[in-house]
């Protein structure tokens, strides 16, 4: 069976612990290493093929997760990135997805959704809350926007649709019966949406990964 | 006082000098010829002497010519050159001495020049003189006969004389020209403000005089009319008589003595001068009225002078210097107009008056320029005034919207604190409680954390701003309780229609339904028993009020024996803290706890979410 590399990035020892279990015990799963801090991740990034997933937490004691997972854009094969948030409030999140995050976990969700969050979204399923979408609606579609194709990132007819669905709380199952498309292109149309946030260049994320030593210069 | 008089009595020596170097006579350069021979024809046998200066209406009523004969005694020095000078000739001449024409002036086919006001020049070559009887002759024309004049002719040297008529040509034509030019522009400028503000009646006196006196100086200056006599006289009658009249006005508008609407019938006098001039020119009539514009005049100069009197220090000496100066004039003209009728065409008084138009024409005019300076300056003043006003209001603003967000800031805190001490507070301080315990608390610990940390999360979630819209709270709910129930082996029917805008919805509101919510829903967790939990919202269709319904299938609890318990007078005591009430309805098939909120007043379902929200409420879905 194919397994998926995993990398955790949390300064909290105890969580830590607990999620490298809970990534060890998943089936598909291979936990390549679990740190505690920016420059260790960044050493590791630098020495190592780049791992399927990273699980990164924000507020790292020498450095800010978001460096890092912006960083990581620029390898290939791209990881899927989750960041680890207590909350999983808005703030949190949407600045994450904004610096190339697909998807987030709550610390003290149990052990049997961590695992089946990584592998939804190995799937191609990104997790979305009500709070998020309603988030990305604002942020998107801005009511001042006059049309729209005007600059900026926008949303499509059905993307729309599909985050104001999630706003009012319903579920993905429910949202793909009403529209009338399977549950997977819903999570097709989020994770399209996430990456519509990432509002800077994969050129731009090259680039930084270079200034980071994770790839190297060519000569 | 003194300086009340000394605009007095230079305005009146002013006018002294100019009625002086007016009628000064060249006596002292010249001989008189004020004796002569008048006869219809030249060398005429029935020729009479006359005394000069002659009056046709007197001496001759119905002449259109007449010869004067001059024997003229030759000058002592016959190499010089010398000149005849006439100061003014009734209405047209010609000069011829020993028979060699000398020149002349006008037109003698109609008679229509009028040379009453323009001194007259005229040279004599040395070689004309004889040795002994040299005669003058002048021939004389006049259209209508009533203005007729031979005035007193002078012989001296042409050196002399020419300074002489020099300044008379001066004073007499080219100033009064001058005049009349500077009275037309400043007429035409006061008349175009007058129109402007109509309500400021000075300058409409002032620029009918100005108009009026621009016209009445043609009849001194042209000597070619282009009107024939009969029309152009009462027109200069006419405009004559107009301006005396406007003076008066004007002065009687400035002087305030309640005479403004009198002095105002003054104008009746343009038509009644130009068609007494029409009907009998020269006539006693007209003259007497002539007489009586002078009168006028005079009488506008004395009320200039009262108005000066009494006005302001800044403006007084621009009224009494021209009262004293016209009053002087009126009564300088007045005199001789009464002894000698001759000085008819010389009067100080039209000079005067010219000058005193112009001056209080250009001083009205300073005095607008000046006032529309003064408005400008106050309108900057304006300006800055509001910007300053502008700026501090802004300034204010911002004091107070920075007060606004302390106190906004000052509230929120109070209320974190109060909501930290009544969830998480109390969680934790249930978990110390167990902590010391000694007996077997693990799972009561984590419990206690977990709810600890649900509670945080309702909190968090009742910060984010929703701006009203229920169904923003009820999806957070949904997707914090979902897992959990998904754990337990719940399933959720979700059953949420579009809701309507509440505008009360802070995050207080916020959080007291949240809690309400997951309250309810715990306790079914912990003690229903139940396979399925279904949540429905609804607003009802007569009032607007917004029902939100938790049901299980579980076994349900006696609620009267349960009231008293501590969870569900929780619920209830928040729900009407929201201003709305809450229901428990439990029996054996399960329980349904209805919670009520009021609508707001003219609320309209929201609309403003999306398209497919209509089809939502029908919307029945299974989450396993």
């Amino acid at each position: 069976m194919n397994t998926h590399r995993v990398l955790i990035v949390e300064d909290q020892q105890a969580t830590r612990e607990r999620l490298a279990g809970i990534v060890a015990a998943t089936a598909g799963l291979d936990l390549v290493a679990a740190l505690g801090d920016f420059t260790s991740a960044l050493a590791w990034l630098q020495t190592h093929t780049a791992p399927r997933v990273m699980l990164v937490d924000l507020g790292l004691p020498d450095g800010d997760g978001l460096d890092l997972i912006r960083a990581s854009r620029g390898l290939e094969p791209q990881p899927e990135v989750m960041v680890i948030s207590v909350f999983g409030d808005e703030r949190h999140v949407v600045r994450a997805i904004e610096a190339g995050a697909t998807g987030y976990l709550l610390k003290d969700s149990s052990a049997e959704e961590i695992g089946q969050g990584i592998l939804r979204l190995i799937d191609g399923e990104s997790p979305i809350s009500s709070s998020i979408a309603r988030h990305l609606l604002k942020r998107l579609q801005p009511a001042a926007r006059p049309a729209p194709d005007a600059d900026g990132p926008h949303l499509t007819r059905r993307e729309n649709d599909v985050l104001q669905l999630i706003a009012k709380g319903f579920a993905y199952a429910e949202i793909a019966q009403h529209l009338g498309m399977s549950p997977n292109t819903v999570t097709s149309h989020i994770k399209h949406i996430y990456r519509k946030l990432q509002v800077r260049s994969r050129g731009e994320a090259v680039f930084e990964a270079m200034q980071l030593g994770i790839l190297e210069s060519p000569r | 006082m003194l300086r009340k008089l000394s605009p007095l009595v230079l305005g009146a020596l002013l006018a002294a000098l100019i009625a002086g170097v007016m009628q000064v006579s060249p006596a002292h350069l010249a001989q008189p010829l004020n004796r002569a021979y008048f006869a219809l024809a030249p060398g005429d046998e029935r020729r009479e002497a006359v005394l000069l200066p002659s009056l046709w209406r007197e001496t001759c009523p119905d002449c259109l010519m007449g010869w004067y004969e001059f024997t003229l005694v030759p000058p002592v020095g016959p190499r010089e050159d010398m000149a005849i000078y006439l100061p003014g000739v009734g209405q047209n001449v010609a000069l011829y001495l020993n028979g060699e024409f000398l020149g002349q002036a006008g037109e003698f086919r109609e008679a229509s020049g009028r040379h009453h006001a323009a001194p007259l020049l005229f040279e004599i070559a040395p070689a004309l003189w004889r040795g002994t009887g040299n005669t003058l002759f002048v021939l004389v024309g006049a259209d209508p006969p009533a203005r007729g004049l031979m005035p007193v002719a002078w012989l001296g040297t042409l050196a002399d004389l020419q300074g002489h008529h020099r300044m008379q040509s001066l004073l007499r034509q080219h100033v009064i020209r001058f005049l009349g030019i500077a009275c037309l522009i400043l007429g035409l400028v006061l008349a175009l403000i007058w129109a402007k503000r109509p309500g400021e009646r000075r300058y409409g006196w002032l620029a009918l005089a100005a108009l009026a006196w621009s016209a009445t100086q043609l009849a001194y200056t042209v000597t070619a009319p282009p009107l024939d006599a009969a029309r152009w006289e009462p027109l200069m009658s006419a405009a004559t008589a107009l301006a005396a009249a406007a003076m008066l006005g004007f002065a009687a508008e400035l002087s305030r003595i309640g005479w403004r609407t009198r002095s105002a019938w003054a104008l009746v006098l343009a038509p009644v001068a130009a068609m007494l001039t029409a009907v009998d020119p020269g006539g006693a009539l007209e003259r007497a009225l002539g007489g009586g514009l002078q009168l006028l005049q005079t009488g506008a100069g004395l009320m200039l002078l009262v108005a000066g009197w009494r006005a302001a220090p800044g403006i007084r000496q621009w009224l009494l210097l021209p009262g004293a100066a016209m009053l002087v004039a009126g009564m300088a003209d007045l005199a001789p107009l009464v002894s000698n009728p001759a000085f008819h065409y010389a009067p100080t008084s039209l000079l005067v008056m010219a000058l005193v138009v112009v001056g209080c024409a250009w001083v009205l005019l300073l005095r607008f320029v000046q006032s529309l300076e003064v408005a400008e300056l106050l309108n900057i003043d304006l300006d800055r005034l509001v910007r300053e006003r502008t700026a501090a209001l802004e300034a204010q603003f911002r004091r107070v919207q920075a007060l606004e967000r302390e106190q906004v800031l000052i509230r929120e805190r109070e209320r974190l604190m109060r909501d930290m001490h009544d969830g998480i507070g109390g969680h934790l301080v249930s978990t110390l409680a167990l902590l010391e315990q000694n007996g077997e608390t693990r799972g009561a610990v984590a419990e206690a954390v977990q709810g600890a940390l649900h509670d945080l999360r309702l909190m968090i979630d009742s910060l984010d701003p929703v701006e009203g819209d229920l169904n923003a709270v009820l999806a957070m709910f949904r997707d914090r309780i979902e897992p959990r129930l998904r754990a337990a082996g719940v399933t959720l029917r979700w059953r949420v229609a579009d809701l309507p805008q509440l505008a009360e919805l802070g995050p207080s509101a916020v959080l007291s339904i949240l809690r309400i919510l997951q309250e309810t829903v715990t306790n079914t967790l912990k003690h229903a028993g139940a396979r399925e939990i279904i949540i429905e919202a609804a607003a009802g269709l007569a009032t607007g009020e917004i029902v939100i319904r938790i049901s299980d299938d579980g076994r349900g609890f006696d609620v009267n024996a349960a009231r008293g318990g501590r969870g569900l007078g929780n619920l209830v005591h928040r729900a009407t803290a929201l201003g709305g009430r809450l229901t428990i309805d439990s029996g054996p098939e399960g329980t349904a706890i209805m919670l009520y909120l009021p609508a707001d007043s003219g609320s309209a379902p929201a609309t403003h979410h999306s398209s497919v929200g209509v089809t939502v409420t029908a919307m029945q879905n299974e989450t396993p």
